[in-house]
């Protein structure tokens, strides 16, 4: 992996004004690890690289469209008018993702050394804060994902509009034209297999899972939700992630001394597939499959200074992810064995997830490996939250825009 | 970086192992002369996605290898693809301004610029040319699937396979699922005999279209017919055979696999356009049955269709167990037990399209020739043989479907030539030529 030697801390003003190396906002490079983080009033920290740039600026515009649309619709003004809601999208009406709301609170995030089976990197630990949010009960599944990622449209590689046939140029998009918005959304061009790689029970099963996208796919697919409901969706960060699957426990696994077969989908009984989301117990905030079945992105880049540079109280922290690997899933998966599936735990991807990918560039979209030893590819999906706070557009537009198809970036993938 | 997957330290590790090769086989390549360390220079045609993936997998393949020349009709192609390779092996590649080669002459250009090693991924219908060119001029080749969209091309690459045994040449197939180790351990099962009698086949590829044309595309003022076809190759079949052809090909490989590589006696097939409105001549689903001697049936059903059911499962069906791949290879007993499942081994290369040309190359330097174009030419030709089943509506037995003379396009086109999209065929109404 890409080690960088220094980090630096984008102030409020860098993130939201633009790229923290311009002249008129200076960043404040991290010395050591108690240096302070500088806190983005509201929103909370975010670590950035000295050569961070503000991502794909030519999507910029479908953000401000969609940010308008948001902040148009509206919502609970706090915490305590925040409802359960069944989130549902025109493409399928017989399908929806409960959401439910979760008040801010605080977690002790990563695990103690004592903790049996944790890696190094989970520590050391850190109580911080977290704004209200909601969370979806179950990972997502491929009846919603399946009309984002099979969307029908000729589109270029980095998936805007194909307007000139002719793949190989990137437009820009057109976002005050006919094509109504949810279709500008920068969305997948087709799998050349299915993408559920024959398990359950064969096919694009409704109520499994939707897996094998990368973090990308997965943070347009939020994109895409936001551009049709006006609600701002988003995957979680590590931190959101576990202060939801954690619940107030401080234990392994949110389930204490239960059974994990109770909660879990996980190597030893899985059956070598997937399974439908909530077939299992739920956490006691009534999260389902928070250990097991799909590993879930969340927003974090994998980073062993995170952990160390991170301090008690901060609010919202977040791990920008930088490069294409390594990035964060949390929660393990129906292939791993069970001490990947602890709260504390994480699954780092690796470019080793595209292997059977033959193109070269290889696609942004899916991870494809298969047969491996370690076959991550079909283990991974995800979750949405959506955060009380609409944040700015600038910011917006970073949880949405985590990667992207680039001659440059591509080479990761080699 | 993780630096046990990087080329350099792939690279020292096959270097090893050849060291090893040499000494007990005393191997040679098949250029009089040749020692076995000599530096092989590679060529690429055709520099989309997977010429670019393939010639990534070339240079991972052997210590001594570098690129040495590079073919596609369009300049931006070539460039994209060198700029990606020197990025990730530097002085592996070595392709100068003059043997960069831009047009649908490329090729020729290429075969005559010093290059040992050719992979040939241009559009599917070019195949049979680039084939018919490196292998004249003695080149030993990895081809991509499939290798002829026609009847024509067919004939054409199987005199071409027997050129390359007679030149003892080298021929390495893009069919990557015959080098997928969880594949090669499933079939090995069933075609041993442990599952008892092959009773039939099943396979299927059911996906979304691949790179479509929007339904209102249109060509560009002033761009003849060719360029702009070639431009989207895939949407038009005599550059890419169609769906069935272009990509359902791989589980037709599997059917013949299964058969062990052995002719059907005819096929009975239906096929159309159920979503497909825009500019091509393509149908967009086929369900095809392809008789066997014996009573035994090999059943392929292909669709680019979006928002339905998705599959891409071979099924071989045994009388004591059924095998199921290639994504996840295990294999049912009748009862529906599962009796194997596929466990890939630590330390073992599990990436096909790696192994691909590992053994290729492994070939060239030993000497033992991997001769794979007559199987190659034959499992396009069944593929084709249910394709025009479906045109035409008509059993067609295999050696009717070798009486034919069906050629989709000359093989002098210039981009600038009128070449007007067909409509697509109706069966009953049209007949095989």
């Amino acid at each position: 992996m890409h080690h960088r030697p220094s980090l630096l801390l984008a102030t409020a003003a860098a993130l939201l004004l633009g790229p923290p190396a311009s002249a008129e906002t200076p960043a404040t490079e991290i010395k050591e690890a108690t240096a302070p983080l500088a806190a983005r009033p509201g929103t909370g920290v975010t670590l950035f690289p000295a050569d961070y740039q503000f991502p794909c600026e030519e999507l910029f515009p479908v953000t401000e469209k969609i940010h308008q649309l948001v902040t148009k619709t509206g919502g609970p003004a706090a915490a305590a008018e925040m409802k359960p809601y069944d989130l549902k999208i025109p493409a399928a009406p017989d399908h929806s993702l409960r959401m439910l709301p979760l008040p801010g609170g605080e977690v002790t995030l990563g695990s103690p050394d004592s903790e049996e089976g944790r890696d190094a990197g989970e520590g050391p630990q850190h109580n911080v804060k977290i704004d209200p949010f909601w969370i979806a009960s179950t990972e997502t599944t491929w009846a919603l994902y399946i009309n984002f990622m099979d969307n029908g449209k000729a589109r270029n590689k980095n998936g805007t509009l194909d307007l000139d046939s002719n793949r190989d140029t990137q437009e820009a998009p057109v976002v005050d034209g006919d094509t109504p918005l949810v279709d500008v959304v920068s969305q997948p061009t087709p799998p050349y297999t299915g993408m559920h790689f024959n398990m359950g029970e064969g096919g694009y099963d409704d109520n499994y899972p939707a897996i094998s996208m990368t973090q990308h796919a997965a943070a347009k697919f939020c994109e895409w939700l936001t551009a049709q409901t006006g609600q701002f969706y988003r995957l979680p960060t590590e931190a959101e992630w576990e202060y939801a699957a954690r619940a107030g426990t401080t234990t392994a696994y949110s389930f204490g001394d239960g059974k994990i077969d109770d909660y879990a989908w996980h190597l030893d009984n899985s059956d070598d597939t997937y399974h439908p989301v909530g077939e299992k117990k739920p956490n006691p905030w009534g999260l389902f499959d928070m250990h097991g079945n799909a590993a879930e992105w969340v927003l974090d880049g994998g980073d062993p200074t995170f952990r160390t540079n991170l301090k008690d109280g901060v609010l919202n922290p977040w791990r920008i992810a930088i490069d294409r690997y390594p990035r964060i899933t949390k929660g393990g998966s129906w292939r791993q064995t069970t001490d990947r599936l602890r709260s504390a735990a994480r699954t780092e991807s690796s470019k080793r997830w595209k292997i059977i990918d033959p193109q070269f560039p290889k696609s942004v979209w899916y991870h494809t490996n298969t047969d491996e030893v370690q076959p991550m590819g079909q283990a991974v999906g995800f979750r949405i939250v959506r955060p009380l706070a609409v944040p700015p557009a600038k910011e917006m537009h970073l949880y949405w825009n985590t990667d992207w198809w680039d001659p440059k970036r591509n080479m990761q993938d080699f | 970086m993780n630096t046990n997957e990087s080329p350099t330290r792939r690279t020292f590790l096959k270097t090893s192992s050849l060291v090893g090769a040499t000494t007990i086989l005393a191997p040679h390549i098949a250029r009089a002369g040749a020692p076995n360390n000599e530096t092989l220079k590679i060529g690429l045609i055709g520099c989309g996605g997977r010429g670019t993936g393939a010639t990534n997998q070339a240079l991972r393949a052997d210590d001594n290898v570098v690129l040495w020349a590079l073919a596609d009709a369009f300049e931006n192609k070539v460039e994209r693809t060198l700029n990606g390779l020197k990025a990730g092996f530097g002085d592996k590649v070595n392709v100068p301004a003059e043997r960069q080669f831009v047009g649908l002459d490329a090729y020729e250009k290429l075969v005559a610029s010093g290059v040992d090693v050719v992979l040939i991924a241009g559009p599917p219908g070019f195949r049979p040319q680039h084939l018919r060119a490196c292998i004249e001029a003695g080149k030993h080749v990895f081809a991509e699937k499939p290798v002829a969209v026609d009847i024509a091309g067919i004939k054409s690459v199987l005199e071409t396979a027997k050129m390359a045994h007679a030149k003892n040449v080298s021929v390495q197939q893009g069919f990557c699922w015959r080098t997928s180790p969880a594949c090669r351990e499933g079939f090995a099962k069933v075609l041993g005999g442990e599952f008892g009698r092959i009773t039939g086949y099943y396979g299927t590829y059911l996906a979304s279209p691949v790179r479509p044309l929007a339904p209102d595309a249109k060509k560009p003022d002033g761009m003849g017919d060719v360029e702009w076809q070639v431009r989207s190759w895939i949407n038009f079949e005599w550059l890419s055979g169609g769906p069935l052809i272009e990509q359902c090909i791989h589980a037709i490989d599997k059917l013949a696999w299964t058969m062990g590589d052995k002719p059907p006696v005819a096929a009975v097939a239906n096929g159309g356009r159920a979503q497909l409105t825009g500019i091509s001549d393509q149908y967009d689903h086929y369900s095809i049955a392809y008789e066997y001697p014996n009573g035994m049936f090999g059943h392929i059903n292909q669709r680019w269709l979006n928002k339905c059911h998705g599959e891409n499962i071979s099924r071989v069906v045994c009388e004591g167990g059924t095998f199921f791949g290639p994504w996840n290879c295990y294999i049912d007993d009748p009862d529906g037990k599962r009796v194997w499942t596929y466990a890939a081994k630590e330390g073992e290369e599990q990436d096909m399209y790696q192994v691909e040309h590992n053994e290729f190359f492994a070939g060239l330097r030993s000497g033992k020739h991997v001769e794979k174009l007559e199987q190659m030419a034959n499992s396009t030709a069944l593929g084709l043989l249910g394709r025009e089943a479906a045109h035409t509506g008509k059993r067609l037995t295999w050696d009717d479907f070798f009486k034919s003379t069906e050629d989709k396009a000359p093989d002098d086109l210039k981009f600038g030539d009128d070449f007007p999209v067909p409509l697509p065929p109706i069966p009953g109404m049209d007949k095989l030529v």
